[in-house]
């Protein structure tokens, strides 16, 4: 089983899929059904962050462990009560990303669990630990290499729980000079994949 | 799979299919994937569920898994291994949230339709076939099953290779989610793979308990990783995961009396074994207790963890191949699914 490298993007195809009634038409088949009521994240997109990439106000971004465990854990979070749609997440998370990778943080984003978690009120409770790989390149002065396990759990209202979702999130960070703020590790990519043999 | 559960569950999906005409292209495409598998998808249900016949799973709506269901069914009635299951049903996580989308208006992009967002500008079908979920699943395998080593390609890619996505990375996220929902079904539709035997089975490759996951096999950091990593204290004794014969056993790397270090080139200490069409191989052992040529029974000792060659700690590095010849990087497979598939449960036995 292969594992894909994600710079997170969202489709506006799909996006614009989860919109509408439709009509039904058959093949013999299942009936077409009425896809989710879109979030308004979906439907009304972000605006693309100005150069310098977003920023967490007084954060430092001095420890590129910790800017790695703070991307996952702004990634991996949602909470249906508070946020607008799926698209907040990766907003959270281009805060700690470099400006090419943020600017694809803040597509629109579709969630296909999203409307369910909603019915929930729930909110994802996450773990971030960090993960030993034996395989991860030397860090040098410029770029640094993490590994994050993260453990998801949509967690809602009266005692309602989906899957917990077990990640490996690979962390390539570089460390930038950003005009008048000084140098910081940034995210400058990650890769996910399932931790193998997880459900 | 045998014979007649073969013709058994192509039966089925060629009834699934035949109100849209597809019942030949069923039949056809049935084979398309049997060739050089050693596991395929086998124990039909006794009929193909779709949609309504699911409950709620995990984050996902009945409908939503009705429509997975469908997916995985139609793969398993065309022998698509598992592998292929996932990226489909991933494919559709992305594509339409796993609803079975008509046209939206204006704000539909192009053309697209169902559950894969297929365009019938672009030869996928009809409107109306597009919207069965059978057809679209189908149309999808054909196209996935012509991509050249799909089964080793990252589910990203192997899904942009049929899809063509304007955001091609945007198909990564869904590989955890979709791996537990076909689990779920595979399970509730009894789609167990069957693996060819070999005498004696399959073996862990270290003693339960022995040894923890560390790296996986995939892509991360602009490299790809072959195989996947045991970390185990030095000298944990190495286990052939099947009866073969040993194929290649000897040091790859420029020395193996030192230990490794990220600067040493190859795999260090290493046993490649061939069980007959399925390969494996097991590096950086500390030493040897075969030799080339030898048979070896499952189970059967070969060599002790060790952190010979390209290595920073003590593991092993075990890869699966196949077909086999060649052990290259284009036959690798996923060592913990595919061991799975044949009974041995690697990620269970971590401690």
């Amino acid at each position: 089983m292969g594992i894909a490298t994600l710079t997170r993007s969202a489709a506006t195809n799909a996006a614009a899929a989860v919109a509408a009634l439709v009509a039904a038409v058959g093949c013999a088949g299942p009936a077409v059904e009425a896809p989710p009521e879109p979030s308004p994240a979906a439907s009304a997109p972000a605006s693309p962050p100005a150069a310098p990439p977003p920023g967490v106000p007084g954060y430092r971004y001095e420890d590129p462990a910790d800017v790695c465990h703070r991307f996952a854990a702004a990634l991996f979070s949602a909470d249906t009560t508070v946020d607008s749609g799926p698209a907040d997440a990766p907003l959270r998370a281009a805060g700690y990303a470099d400006a090419a990778l943020a600017a694809t943080l803040v597509r629109p984003t579709v969630d296909g669990r999203w409307p369910l978690w909603r019915e929930h009120r729930a909110r994802l409770h996450t773990q971030v630990s960090g993960h030993a790989d034996s395989e991860a390149p030397v860090d040098s002065t410029v770029a640094a290499y993490r590994a994050m396990l993260v453990a998801a759990t949509p967690v809602g209202d009266h005692g309602w729980r989906g899957w917990t979702q077990t990640t490996l999130l690979y962390c390539t960070l570089a460390h930038v000079t950003l005009a008048g703020v000084g140098a910081q590790w940034r995210m400058a990519g990650y890769t996910l994949a399932p931790l193998p043999g997880a459900p | 799979m045998t014979g007649s559960l073969k013709v058994a569950l192509g039966a089925a999906v060629t009834l699934l299919l035949a109100p849209c005409g597809l019942g030949l292209l069923a039949v056809t495409a049935l084979d398309a994937a049997g060739a050089g598998e050693l596991c395929t998808p086998a124990r039909p249900a006794a009929a193909p569920a779709g949609a309504g016949t699911w409950p709620a799973q995990g984050s996902w709506s009945a409908a939503q898994v009705g429509h997975a269901a469908t997916i995985v069914t139609v793969g398993a009635g065309l022998g698509v291994p598992r592998w292929g299951w996932v990226v489909a049903v991933a494919t559709a996580m992305q594509e339409s949230s796993l609803h079975n989308l008509g046209h939206l208006g204006n704000r539909n992009d192009h053309d697209s339709l169902g559950l894969f967002q297929q365009r019938p500008s672009q030869g996928w079908g009809t409107p109306a076939q597009i919207l069965d979920p059978a057809y679209a699943a189908t149309a999808f395998y054909r196209r996935l099953l012509q991509v050249p080593g799909w089964q080793q390609l990252p589910l990203t890619e192997a899904a942009q290779r049929v899809q063509r996505s304007a955001y091609p990375d945007a198909y990564a996220k869904w590989q955890a989610e979709a791996t537990a929902l076909v689990d779920v079904i595979a399970t509730g539709l009894h789609l167990v793979q069957d693996c060819a035997a070999v005498p004696g089975g399959w073996a862990l490759p270290l003693p339960a308990g022995s040894y923890s996951l560390s790296s996986p096999f995939g892509p991360r950091w602009n490299r790809f990783h072959f195989g996947q990593d045991l970390a185990a204290a030095a000298g944990t004794p190495i286990h052939a995961i099947a009866a073969g014969i040993v194929v290649a056993a000897g040091c790859t790397s420029p020395r193996c009396d030192i230990p490794g270090s990220p600067d040493m080139p190859g795999c260090g200490l290493t046993v490649k074994i061939d069980h007959g069409g399925v390969g494996s191989m097991y590096c950086h052992a500390l030493d040897l207790t075969v030799h080339t040529g030898q048979r070896v029974t499952a189970g059967q000792v070969i060599g002790h963890v060790g952190s010979t060659g390209h290595s920073t700690g003590n593991h092993l590095h075990l890869q699966i191949h196949r077909p086999i010849p060649p052990f290259t990087n284009a036959t690798a497979v996923e060592p913990v699914q595919w061991l799975r598939t044949a009974g041995v449960d690697i990620a269970g036995a971590a401690r």
